[in-house]
């Protein structure tokens, strides 16, 4: 069954469940409802698809248009000066007499404009392997679908099993040379379970990643060379110049989550760990009359594990909930490269690149740590008076490249802070919310030995940028009307954030309308 | 329970970090050959370079008083040794010149061959070869040149100079390699004269066009080629049965003594596929056509009846090893002595840019252009074609 299958039967899938879900949840259903479920069932913020059937009362389920604008100048040099980003997204929890299902589906459309010496679909994707090119000004056009699966049911009385399934496919191009375009595949699976004794529940589920980005970059301007980089990680790269060139980016990933949860009357708390090992392989390719060379090069290996802790805890009474959490990430990396050199083999004296070895060139760790407090005051079980938020972020991160020595490291802090109100207006209700975020960098060193051109213009630039301390004001609305029959609110919300920083400044922009049931 | 907890929390935090890299460094040491011609003295704090040929990177080290030269903490994978050395021998500038491949896998002692060469008083200041793009996004290279300058205080006669070019477009191996003391040559034109007939002044030069016009205003010409080439001193000229070739008859054409390909004008690769010399065969026309008739030779394992023309090294005055790209300079098809780099145009074909020589230095308002024999350090790339004007 290929992708596009894959991807057909999930979306009927995902849609029979909004469908299923439209009268199903026995509570009203406002935009809030999606955040007082993470509250409520600490276990939605695991991985762990058998957390499905924890959800009882409240089964929230919403359809969704949105319109994002991302505009300025303060940002990496690999990201658009200006995005323009279109989403039709429907989600819902539904329940029968002993399955909880949970679908999802996203239709994204967007436009990123000037962006610079990207030849990626997603050039900030942890890894130090990109293909770049030395043009700058870009446009790049994606379309990308999504859709997420989740059922599980109780097998014993102290058991429950699930499946969780998540599909992302796209295609991102550019239409100025050189004109890559992108084939992005992206999917998870993950089957777990949850055992309950007295108070404590223990949850297993397992976990397996696929991507899959296939790259393929035309000039249609003929007798054209573009130099294109295979970047092996802090201004280093491998050189080509082609008329094309094609590379190939596979990462398989596996691993586990464990949970572990405690409750006791009003009190209920959740530990995790999650484990994830992942290998990426990078293969070059390159062909037509103006290339010295078709072979496929293998160009480098990322290795990686990735480590999350995580605790969530809410204390719970009738008018109010108190959650506070702690989420600790660590990534770390380990680059290979292969060295190899082309040579005519063969009775045939075919051109094929010929490997020599291999070398650990790069080391990278990102660790992420957030520490937060939420306090929610309620109307009645499932409405919202109003809450607050506060939230810090420790930012660490540092990788280094052997001989030549380049070493990059920087260490950040953010501080967020936010409330919201929800006010009656007649039947419909209106809620403000506005925020605050103050990131600063504590400390960074960005030290090399070698200074190429992707050091002067990507590297040294992104990390002026991710060492700059920035202010960011939030402010949001919504207006839900209440509906009759089926659907529970008509919604319209739009968020503006402002980040200032560098003497720059970006603005995102978002509307979204939609109704939830 | 607890102890199981707590077995596994310390299982998976001292599992998640990867270790760190174990990677390989070597050292690297040559040794540099000394004999009569080449003097310890000589060779004592020349500069040698390391270049890492994937990464593009380099490392520099200084000849020791021994001769010997070290590099240290050298990644595996395949390099060149360069070294491009001048010193004053007397009246004359000598040249040093090293360019030496090889891979690293495990330390490295070698012996680094250096070849002495002498600078040369006519020298190729400028090549013009990519062409631009036309109005309407076509090509057009009718604007190519090739500048001859006088790098020395005495007048120098052009006449009897050929303009070669070698035969190799340099995007395979050079096939040639089996006749280390000559280069082939698919075209040879020479200047007209029997040695004394066209003088340069020193500090001058003489341009030789492919058509001898002003190509930024002439209705046959490109209003987007910047190069106006009506006062060439030289043109090719291609008496070809189309007659397509444009003469100029105010301009002097250049001698036809071989042309492989023969087509209906002379065209150099515009993406940088030709590398070209100087050759002094002969000032005596019918001497040069003995020479050339008598060194005509075939491509090995080759049905073809197209016939190369063998050049002793010592005939060649100047040469040029311009190549595509920096993937093909594992082409290259001078050897050291003659040209012991490689030089490109960045910018690509039609992109109306050339090579030209770096200024060494100017004495009373004569320039003197830097050649060491070494295009790689002595060519700027991608600058504006300026024939005639020396800065």
């Amino acid at each position: 069954m290929n992708k596009k299958k894959i991807l057909s039967v999930l979306f009927i899938l995902n849609m029979g469940i909004t469908l299923m879900a439209a009268s199903d949840s026995l509570q009203k259903v406002s935009l809030h409802s999606f955040e007082l479920i993470r509250l409520q069932n600490l276990w939605l913020n695991s991985s762990n698809p058998a957390a499905f059937s924890q959800m009882h009362d409240l089964l929230p389920g919403i359809i969704n248009a949105s319109y994002l604008i991302e505009d300025g100048k303060y940002k990496r040099v690999q990201r658009g000066d200006k995005i323009n980003q279109f989403n039709f997204n429907t989600l819902s929890y539904a329940k029968t007499k002993n399955f909880n299902v949970y679908g999802s589906f996203n239709y994204e459309r967007n436009v990123e404009k000037g962006l610079d010496f990207s030849n990626v679909d997603d050039p900030f994707r942890l890894s130090p392997y990109h293909l770049i090119d030395t043009i700058g000004n870009d446009e790049y056009s994606r379309e990308f679908f999504s859709v997420v699966a989740g059922i599980s049911t109780p097998i014993k009385k102290n058991l429950i099993l699930g499946l969780g399934m998540d599909f992302r496919v796209g295609l991102s191009v550019q239409d100025r040379d050189p004109r890559p375009v992108n084939k992005v595949f992206n999917m998870t699976v993950s089957p777990g379970i949850i055992y309950t004794k007295d108070k404590l529940k223990i949850g297993f589920n397992m976990l397996y990643k696929y991507y899959n980005e296939e790259i393929e970059v035309r000039i249609i301007q003929e007798n054209t060379d573009a130099t294109f980089f295979s970047t092996h990680g802090l201004g280093l790269a491998i050189s080509h110049e082609s008329e094309n060139f094609n590379r190939l980016q596979k990462r398989n990933s596996a691993g586990f989550d464990f949970q572990l949860a405690f409750s006791k009357k009003k009190f209920e708390t959740l530990f995790g760990s999650k484990f994830l090992y992942y290998k990426e392989t990078n293969g070059d390719g390159r062909k037509a009359s103006g290339a010295i060379w078709s072979a496929i090069k293998d160009d480098s290996k990322l290795k990686g594990i990735q480590f999350d802790i995580y605790n969530y805890t809410s204390i719970k009474s009738k008018n109010h909930i108190k959650h506070f959490g702690f989420e600790l990430n660590v990534n770390t990396m380990l680059g290979i490269e292969i060295i190899q050199h082309l040579e005519r083999v063969g009775q045939n004296q075919l051109d094929q690149w010929v490997t020599y070895g291999e070398e650990e060139k790069y080391k990278g760790e990102d660790i992420k740590m957030n520490v937060f407090f939420e306090y929610l005051k309620l109307k009645n079980k499932n409405e919202r008076n109003y809450s607050f938020k506060f939230k810090g972020t420790y930012h660490s991160f540092s990788e280094q490249y052997y001989i030549p020595m380049q070493k990059e490291n920087f260490k950040n802090l953010k501080l967020s802070a936010s409330i919201d109100k929800n006010l009656m207006i007649g039947k419909s209700t209106f809620s403000l919310s506005l925020g605050f975020d103050y990131k600063f960098n504590l400390d960074g060193e960005l030290n090399l030995t070698d200074y190429t051109f992707i050091a002067e213009k990507i590297l040294a630039p992104d990390y002026e940028f991710l060492t700059s301390d920035y202010y960011a004001p939030k402010m949001g609305f919504a207006l839900e009307i209440p509906m009759k029959k089926v659907f529970d609110q008509y919604f319209i919300k739009s968020n503006v954030n402002i980040y200032k920083g560098n003497g720059q400044s970006r603005t995102i922009f978002s509307i979204s309308t939609g109704i939830t049931f | 329970m607890k102890k199981i907890l707590y077995i596994i929390s310390v299982v998976l935090i001292f599992s998640s970090c990867m270790k760190d890299p174990e990677f390989n460094a070597y050292n690297v040491e040559f040794n540099i050959p000394t004999n009569v011609e080449i003097t310890l003295e000589s060779i004592v704090g020349a500069k040698v370079f390391l270049n890492n040929v994937e990464k593009k990177y380099s490392q520099e080290a200084i000849v020791d008083a021994e001769g010997n030269v070290k590099f240290t903490m050298v990644e595996p994978g395949f390099y060149t040794a360069t070294m491009s050395h001048q010193y004053e021998d007397g009246l004359n500038n000598s040249n040093l010149n090293a360019m030496f491949e090889f891979s690293v896998f495990a330390e490295v002692k070698e012996t680094l061959p250096v070849i002495l060469s002498t600078s040369n008083p006519l020298i190729i200041k400028e090549f013009y070869y990519s062409g631009t793009k036309t109005p309407a996004n076509k090509s057009y290279y009718e604007g190519q040149y090739i500048e001859i300058y006088n790098n020395s205080a005495v007048v120098q006669y052009a006449d009897g100079l050929s303009i070669v070019e070698h035969e190799s477009t340099g995007t395979k191996t050079n096939i040639w390699e089996f006749l280390p003391d000559d280069i082939v040559v698919k075209m040879i034109w020479t200047i007209p004269g029997d040695g004394d007939d066209v003088p340069i002044n020193p500090g001058e030069s003489i341009v030789i066009a492919r058509d001898a016009f002003d190509h930024k205003s002439d209705p046959l010409g490109n209003p987007l080629s910047s190069v106006d080439l009506g006062n060439a001193d030289f043109e090719f000229w291609v008496d070809h049965p189309s007659g397509r070739d444009i003469d100029n008859p105010a301009v002097p054409n250049m001698l036809e003594e071989l042309f492989t390909f023969r087509g209906i004008d002379v065209t150099f690769g515009v993406s940088g596929t030709s590398a070209i010399a100087l050759a002094r065969i002969s000032n005596d026309a019918t001497e040069r056509a003995d020479y050339i008739n008598n060194h005509l030779i075939r491509k090995p394992e080759s049905t073809s009846t197209r016939l190369y023309c063998t050049l002793e090294k010592s005939l060649i005055v100047d040469a040029v090893e311009v190549i595509r790209d920096e993937a093909r300079a594992q082409y290259k098809r001078f050897s050291p002595d003659l040209d012991a780099g490689y030089t490109y145009i960045i910018a690509g074909s039609k992109s109306g840019k050339c090579i030209r020589r770096k200024v060494k230095y100017v004495v009373d308002g004569r320039v003197v252009y830097q050649d060491t024999n070494n295009s790689t350090v002595d060519f700027e790339k991608d600058v504006d074609p300026k024939p005639w004007i020396y800065e």
